[in-house]
């Protein structure tokens, strides 16, 4: 295969489609507003219950031997492997009892099914690529956990992390079916929004909702960009003077590491 | 404690999937079960369901393998296209799929032959395949091949020690990822679907939502056989495929 | 370690405590309280509508029009909700099984089996259009029944409409008259024609058309007959429909998009005058006519309704009551937004309104009075709504 079919091959395969998205008139509907906001809220609870979750989980998986995590690890990937749609039928029956029926918390909960499993697979492949050596040589360079994430772990696990938040929205965002059936109605998120006007007469509103669908993925992750390479600038000048400018860039990255 | 803790994403998953799967098992009667296996709209749904997921899956996985094996041996930007549709959520997909094939013959929306939801998958499934892959080819030892080509083995043996063996699981392990998906999914074949045979995940759905009361306990029973069979087949899998490989694969590990 | 799980335990419980939300007021009180007092109960609170949401006129209606005049005039704020009718009994069946005495929802538009469903499983406030004052206006004989089931107050009649079928003249040069004559004019032209399915509303009350047509009057009584001349009658048109029947329109919405493109010539509904707008707007062809066939249209009355565990009963009410005046339902009528027909007694009201009624233009799409004559039917039993959901899969689809 030569590299410019390959090349051109992937872009019109993969970008062209994109074109058929891109807004050519501008409207502010209110109502998206609204939708937006609830979509954007429950995305951030989502991913950060993810990282919280997953990453303490996906440490365990990678560093632990014994039975006991292997079957912690066949449990946890389940719902990658099972129908979470139908099993949720009977969730929501449960789901009002306790009261979490049309809450945003009884959503967050269920949209932990779909995503945590890809975040711990994740967590755990970006903690097996670090090491056990590098983990304990980072502990005994600095004793407290938290010191010990925000200056050593978590920029150099800074491509798992980022790749977490992207797959825990791209499908939260999907699921019509789950967030209506839970959230009943109250908990708008935007394929609720989006789902009956594919099936409905208007093309430009369903392209309206289309627009957001694909657009706060990038958005997110710009975002998420932008506070990682802030996260690295403010550690490097708190750690000014013991490493010098030209080595920075090499630092972060996994290999630069073991300078040591 | 630096070891981390598995404990909450257990429980709270653990929890979920056994008590659904509990609650839709005391839904349903054995009658319930035994109906369903004779039930012709149910057996159709299950057989266009496989179609789809099948063919989705086997190409994605041969498309994506071959990409990753691409893309391995070199560097540069173009891989990072393949990053693209990872943004793109699968309604978004679908949506896309409605916009560019509804006016074309053979592969446009609601076709018997379901051309356009295997495609969408394929917009989706491909990269991540790639992308579940690509390290893995990425750590392969190419010492490995070479030594079987000074030993004299058959090609197709030089591949299987070289590369095979380290491969098998993790392909299988996207496979199996993308099979589950494909499968039991609502949104896309919802919107892109034909009228009959349904999906199994739209055909559930629908049970569940549409009509009397009297056609949940069907849905219920559905969603515990589907959830028993893949569980069976994932406890083969796990229980036979990685022990396998882990044996052959053994003295690579670090 | 087992603290930390505690601690998740016990923050998942707090969590669950505060999703319970304040009760209800009782369904006495508020049934027995009179509108005035429903009115302040009303101002400042949240109300919600449920209901289909794939047509962008009648959204429009309710976010353009109908949403900025409840906050004005009551300052209710109205939050629509796009679900399926009967996704919505299903939650509402769910609900009553688990024992939620406040749930979320406060209006819902409905009508046939889905409110025979609902009536059926106590789904329901309570006699509503006792408190409300603007059902004087209403049309008692679209108010009695809703497809057979006496609506026993429980729900009040929002808009009354008739099947009619939409073609495009000028691909259709001599329009069939009756099933037989489109049955021949569907072989004649292959592709051309299609029905939604029937988990569709509208695809649903195709097949009651036909049934009309084509089955003997002791038939149509009994939903448990086998309507083996419906069934033959669509599997005749099947090879020469749209993708040769292989597949239908999941949607009105669907075909309507297929109409509007040219692929099918035909198009149809409950509404006489839904095609105005269409046209009017550029979506539908010029040329759309209407069509009504011998054997006749159904007429329908659709509803809007509260459920047993309706948060805001007050609110509800008040909308229900805002819907059912005269200007919303002039609204309602014109070509703006819907072009849904209304269900007033014209001579109830002044003889401005009356007068504003009779000024909305007909348009060349829209049915005039007299085609009617003679060719309205009433709607038939629900039973058969899930007869033809059942049976048409196995029988024709398939």
């Amino acid at each position: 295969m030569r590299p410019t079919l390959v090349k051109s091959l992937l872009i019109g395969l993969i970008v062209l489609p994109l074109i058929g998205v891109i807004p050519t008139t501008w409207t502010w509907n209110p109502r998206l507003l609204d939708t937006v906001t609830t979509t954007v809220l429950m995305i951030a609870a989502v991913t950060l219950l993810n990282h919280l979750v997953g990453y303490a989980a996906g440490k365990a998986i990678a560093f632990r031997t014994g039975r006991l995590i292997r079957l912690m690890e066949l449990l946890i990937s389940l719902p990658l492997f099972l129908p979470v749609l139908l099993l949720s039928f009977g969730l929501y029956l449960t789901w009002i009892r306790l009261g979490l029926a049309d809450q945003f918390l009884g959503v967050l909960l269920v949209l932990l099914l779909p995503t945590l499993p890809y975040t711990i697979r994740i967590y755990t492949n970006g903690f097996q690529a670090l090491g056990e050596q590098m983990m304990e040589q980072m502990i005994l360079i600095q004793p407290n956990r938290f010191k010990r994430f925000f200056f050593l772990t978590g920029p150099m696990m800074r491509s798992s992390l980022q790749s977490v938040t992207l797959l825990v929205t791209v499908i939260a965002l999907s699921q019509y079916a789950l967030v209506a059936l839970i959230g009943g109605g109250v908990v708008r998120m935007i394929a609720l929004e989006a789902f009956p006007l594919y099936t409905g007469n208007s093309l430009v509103a369903a392209k309206e909702a289309t627009i957001w669908l694909i657009a706060l993925p990038f958005l997110i992750y710009f975002v998420q960009l932008m506070v990682f390479s802030s996260w690295v600038r403010l550690v490097r000048r708190l750690l000014d003077g013991r490493n010098d400018p030209a080595r920075n860039e090499d630092i972060w990255k996994e290999k630069g590491v073991t300078r040591d | 404690m630096w070891r981390g803790n598995a404990w909450p994403a257990t429980l709270l998953i653990a929890g979920m999937v056994v008590y659904g799967l509990f609650v839709s098992l005391s839904m349903t009667t054995w009658n319930d079960y035994s109906r369903l296996a004779s039930d012709a709209v149910f057996l159709e749904s299950i057989g266009i369901s496989l179609y789809v997921a099948l063919s989705s899956t086997v190409l994605s996985v041969l498309v994506g393998a071959i990409l990753a094996d691409y893309f391995a041996r070199r560097t540069g930007f173009t891989e990072q296209l393949l990053a693209l549709p990872l943004f793109i959520p699968h309604l978004g997909a679908a949506y896309l799929s409605i916009l560019y094939l509804s006016d074309l013959p053979v592969i446009g929306p609601h076709e018997a032959n379901h051309l356009s939801i295997i495609l969408t998958y394929l917009y989706k499934e491909v990269p991540f395949v790639f992308f579940y892959l690509l390290p893995v080819y990425r750590r392969l030892d190419h010492r490995y091949e070479e030594l079987g080509l000074m030993l004299g083995l058959s090609r197709m043996r030089r591949f299987w020690h070289g590369k095979g063996v380290f491969l098998l699981f993790p392909v299988l392990e996207a496979a199996f990822i993308v099979f589950a998906f494909t499968l039991f999914a609502y949104e896309v074949p919802a919107l892109l679907g034909v009228t009959y045979p349904k999906m199994i995940g739209v055909y559930a759905f629908d049970l569940y939502t549409q009509g009397d009361l009297s056609s949940q306990p069907a849905a219920f029973a559905i969603s515990v056989v589907l959830t028993v069979s893949l569980l069976v087949v994932l406890l083969t899998f796990t229980r036979f495929v990685r022990p396998l490989t882990e044996r052959i694969s053994k003295g690579r590990a670090e | 370690m087992r603290k930390q799980i505690i601690g998740i335990a016990a923050a998942g419980l707090v969590l669950a405590g505060c999703g319970n939300t304040p009760a209800a007021p009782t369904q006495d009180k508020v049934l027995g309280s009179s509108y005035t007092t429903i009115e302040k109960e009303a101002a400042d609170t949240t109300v919600r509508m449920y209901m289909w949401g794939g047509d962008d006129g009648i959204n429009a209606y309710i976010d353009e029009y109908l949403t900025p005049r409840l906050k004005k005039e009551h300052q209710i704020t109205l939050e629509r909700v796009p679900i399926e009718t009967a996704d919505i009994i299903q939650k509402l069946r769910a609900e009553k099984k688990a024992g939620k005495e406040t749930g979320v929802i406060d209006v819902i538009w409905i009508n046939g089996d889905n409110f025979r469903n609902a009536k059926k499983d106590g789904l329901l406030y309570g006699e509503i259009t006792k408190v409300l004052p603007n059902m004087k206006y209403v049309d008692p004989q679209a108010q009695g029944s809703d497809s057979g089931t006496p609506t026993d107050e429980l729900e009040a009649a929002w808009g009354k409409v008739q099947y009619t079928f939409h073609y495009d003249q000028a691909s259709v040069a001599n329009p069939p008259k009756d099933l037989k004559t489109l049955k021949s004019w569907v072989k004649q032209n292959p592709g051309k024609f299609t029905y939604p399915e029937v988990t569709d509303f509208t695809g649903n009350a195709f097949v009651r058309h036909v049934m009309y047509g084509v089955e003997s009057k002791e038939t149509l009584q009994d939903p448990k007959a086998d309507f083996k001349k419906t069934w033959a009658y669509l599997n005749e048109l099947k090879p020469y429909l749209w993708k040769e029947g292989k597949t239908y329109p999941k949607t009105l919405a669907q075909l309507d998009q297929l109409y509007a493109k040219g692929d099918v010539s035909f198009t149809m509904g409950f509404n006489e005058r839904r095609a105005e707008q269409e046209v009017k707007s550029g979506t539908f062809p010029k040329q759309t006519r209407p069509l009504i066939l011998e054997e006749g249209s159904i007429a329908s009355t659709h509803f809007l309704t509260i459920p047993f565990n309706a948060p805001n009963p007050n609110g509800a009410l008040v909308t229900i009551n805002q819907l059912l005046s005269a200007e919303a339902q002039l609204k309602k009528f014109d070509a703006t937004y819907w072009g849904d027909g209304t269900s007033l007694d014209l001579s109830k009201l002044n003889q401005q309104e009356q007068a504003a009624f009779a000024d909305v233009p007909a348009a060349a799409s829209t049915p005039k009075p007299a085609d009617f004559n003679g060719k309205v039917r009433a709607e038939l039993d629900p039973e058969l709504f899930d007869l033809i959901r059942k049976d048409w899969p196995e029988r024709v689809a398939r």
